[in-house]
């Protein structure tokens, strides 16, 4: 497996400087990934974030990233990406100890080449430590990375050429294969398969054949760059090496494999110019009638909407918490909720566009989505009132700085799974039930609010709680209706006890209780706040917490990793909320 | 009241109409459809002359990449000799990759002559084979209607040439305007 690797790559002649693709076209060029055609932009993120990890790469754009993988597969062979924290695993591996734990795709291949049968036993278990779960992560980068090196092996300069060639690369130089083996047979026959014996130039032949039979060997099955609409399999797109094997070839792919190629050959001579002609003109002209789209999701990439909010919501919050003692200052909380709220609605609206279909469809989704809702709501409910503003502030930059986590495969923007791919229910159901989290999640840090200040002393007769209260739970009610009816389309029953269903029920009977007993006056104010203030516990249970039990028809939320997050939350809202009772609740006796 | 906006809302968007999420372009099945006009190639013939694929315009064309050491090809080429006898008004261009002329010439002598409208071209460095027309695997065959647009393309030996259901697509591409 090393020496493979090592041979194949040294095919290639290495080259010292790296072409600037940035405002060439080249991020423009549209790829069919994971389902959705987006721009090369986009594929080169996500890839980046599956094989790395990270979200960007250092000092360099996503597209440059991925054109140094593309046209110089040698130089990206042995630059440190791949992170291997777990020492244990840096052990398992043979890696050196290093600063920042970062290593070559040379490093991690041949780490990994003698453990290949060890990771296939663990692929199939289901109870991992966390060394084998990044064991096994590494393995699935190092067989992306792997692709994207090879995506452009048949058209990139090879070493080993053939006398009078026209081309150096393996598409040019396969038309002398079959001449090439012709006189190999020949020399076999006479000295068998001693190179020792062989003459400089029948080595030389020999060389050619197994290099052409090397980069096609190691080609099978690459897929992951589709560039190239298949002409003769609708709505089909593959790699250029898909094209060529699978006989989608076509007058109109070989143009574009040859824009594909003065592309390389630009990069290779460090000529700008050639390599934009190349890519702008590939570009858009595969999908004219998709051009605003991908347009627009660049523009989504380029300008980070969601860190513009939350810069602007944590000005807000400071703009409000200053307010609390000085009310002249309330204008510039709402100036910069006004502000974030208007790039964050942006940033959701271009998803829209992008998507075609509501704005949320993933857990990732649902966070942005409330969030905003969130803020909207503190905007409206609560302008002069800067704790109002505070509240709102907190969740807007909360939720924003916790959304990137929940990101799953790289794209924040993966094409639904069946059951969700429904425009009518995903605007109805799921807008209603996540905007019903949203308006819970005010209520319930309005109540901390409210709880806080019976606690110290100082009351906040102003916040509209109660409102809010009865706003969730007629959007949590609504919601967890039409999520019914939903269910009784797509799998045959209204109600199944499903966790995602307990999980919105939970909610709607906790209000309903609070309300209850503050009507019979069963609760104290403080322990109504309370209870308004623990909605945010059930809400976290109910959004995220039941995702973890990985049971029920909701499998397109189970999500990992968050149970330990999850609880330390859910203790310290409930020490939190206990706490300022008790407090409140004491003084307001003592009153 | 804003249960009833989102609702209103809700049903809005769903009014808009439905397309599948970024679908990909339907550029390539309209590419089967409607067709892409033939890239201009010229083929050298076994005696050394040369033919447009433009020299065929109003003819219906298939145009078959082959080669002696391909043994689907050699199942194809009795098939494509029945097809050309039933189909006088067809063409067949049979651009054969050998690297050596006397192959081919050893092949038809084995297999038969063909009729006029059955033309064999030699292409050893794959000019239009591969530069032109990006076949690689062999056999391969495009469909040619008599307008010059590229009707459809056959990946492998996986039709039978001279069977009826052939003769009729090939029938039908005559009607091309």
């Amino acid at each position: 497996m090393r020496i493979f690797l090592l041979c194949l790559l040294l095919l290639f002649p290495a080259k010292a400087f790296a072409l600037d693709v940035a405002h060439t076209g080249f991020a423009a060029i549209p790829v069919l990934h994971e389902g959705r055609v987006k721009p090369l932009d986009s594929f080169a993120r996500a890839m980046h974030w599956r094989i790395t990890g990270q979200e960007h790469p250092q000092g360099i754009s996503a597209e440059q990233w991925l054109a140094e993988i593309l046209f110089d597969p040698l130089a990206a062979a042995d630059k440190p990406q791949f992170a291997v924290r777990h020492p244990e695993l840096a052990a398992l591996l043979a890696l050196p100890a290093r600063k920042g734990s970062l290593y070559s795709f040379t490093e991690i291949s041949a780490g990994l080449a003698p453990h290949i049968n060890m990771i296939g036993t663990l692929a199939q278990k289901k109870e991992l430590s966390p060394a084998q779960e990044q064991l096994l992560q590494l393995q699935k980068a190092v067989i992306d990375y792997t692709q994207l090196m090879r995506s452009l092996s048949l058209i990139l300069p090879l070493a080993v050429t053939w006398p009078d060639a026209e081309g150096d690369d393996y598409l040019s130089l396969r038309k002398y294969e079959e001449q090439a083996q012709k006189k190999l047979d020949n020399i076999t026959k006479v000295k068998s398969e001693d190179i020792e014996r062989y003459t400089e130039d029948e080595q030389q032949i020999a060389a050619f054949a197994f290099q052409l039979a090397v980069i096609r060997d190691s080609a099978m099955g690459n897929n992951l760059l589709r560039v190239i609409p298949a002409p003769w399999q609708a709505g089909e797109w593959l790699s250029p090496w898909a094209i060529i094997q699978s006989g989608q070839g076509s007058p109109e792919t070989a143009s574009m494999i040859r824009d594909w190629k003065d592309m390389a050959e630009a990069w290779n001579f460090d000529d700008r110019e050639t390599f934009a002609g190349a890519a702008s003109g590939f570009g858009y002209n595969t999908m004219p009638e998709n051009r605003a789209r991908l347009e627009a999701e660049l523009t989504y990439n380029k300008y980070a909407l969601f860190s513009c909010a939350m810069i602007a919501y944590i000005a807000a919050l400071a703009f409000a918490l200053a307010a609390i003692r000085r009310p002249g200052m309330t204008m510039g909380a709402v100036g910069a909720l006004c502000a974030g709220a208007l790039a964050h609605g942006a940033a959701m609206a271009l998803r829209v566009y992008i998507l075609e279909r509501p704005p949320v469809g993933t857990l990732y989704e649902s966070v942005l989505f409330v969030a905003l809702i969130a803020v909207i709501t503190a905007l409206v409910a609560g302008r002069r009132n800067p704790a109002l503003l505070a509240a709102g502030a907190f969740t807007g930059a909360g939720l924003l700085f916790i959304a990137p986590l929940l990101i799953q495969s790289g794209d924040t923007m993966p094409v639904l799974v069946a059951v969700l791919n429904t425009n009518f229910w995903l605007a109805t159901h799921v807008i209603i039930i996540t905007a019903g989290y949203g308006f819970s999640i005010l209520c319930g840090l309005a109540a901390h609010i409210w709880l806080a200040g019976a606690a110290f002393g100082k009351p906040q007769s102003s916040l509209p709680m109660h409102r809010l209260a009865l706003v969730a739970l007629l959007f949590t009610t609504v919601g967890t209706i039409l999520g019914g009816i939903w269910a009784d389309q797509s799998w045959g029953r209204f109600w199944g006890w499903d966790p995602k269903e307990n999980g919105a029920l939970m909610i709607v009977l906790w209000f309903v209780w609070a309300m209850h007993g503050r009507r019979a006056a069963r609760l104290t104010p403080p322990l109504y706040a309370a209870a308004l203030a623990a909605v945010n516990i059930i809400v976290a249970l109910a959004w995220f917490g039941v995702n973890l039990l990985n049971v029920g028809l909701h499998s397109y939320g189970f999500t990992s990793g968050i149970a330990l997050a999850l609880t330390a939350f859910c203790l310290a809202e409930a020490l939190l909320i206990g706490g300022l009772w008790y407090k409140g609740e004491r003084r307001e006796r003592t009153a | 009241m804003l249960t009833v906006a989102t609702l209103a809302l809700s049903t809005l968007l769903y009014q808009q109409p439905q397309r599948v999420i970024n679908t990909p372009p339907d550029a390539p099945q309209a590419y089967e459809q409607s067709g892409k006009p033939v890239p201009q190639a010229t083929l050298t013939l076994l005696d050394g002359k040369t033919v447009a694929l433009a020299d065929y315009r109003g003819k219906v064309i298939v145009l078959n990449f082959w080669a002696t050491w391909c043994l689907p090809c050699a199942v194809e080429y009795p098939q494509m000799l029945r097809l050309a006898t039933a189909m006088p008004d067809l063409v067949i261009l049979a651009v054969s990759v050998d690297v050596e002329k006397t192959a081919i010439e050893k092949f038809i002598k084995r297999h038969g002559m063909p009729p006029a409208n059955f033309i064999i071209a030699h292409d050893p460095e794959k000019r239009v084979s591969q530069d032109i027309f990006q076949t690689v695997q062999l056999p391969e065959s495009y469909l040619i209607d008599s307008a010059h647009i590229l009707r459809e393309k056959v990946i492998g030996a996986s039709v039978t040439w001279d069977d009826a259901a052939m003769i009729e697509r090939l029938q039908e591409m005559k009607k091309a305007r």
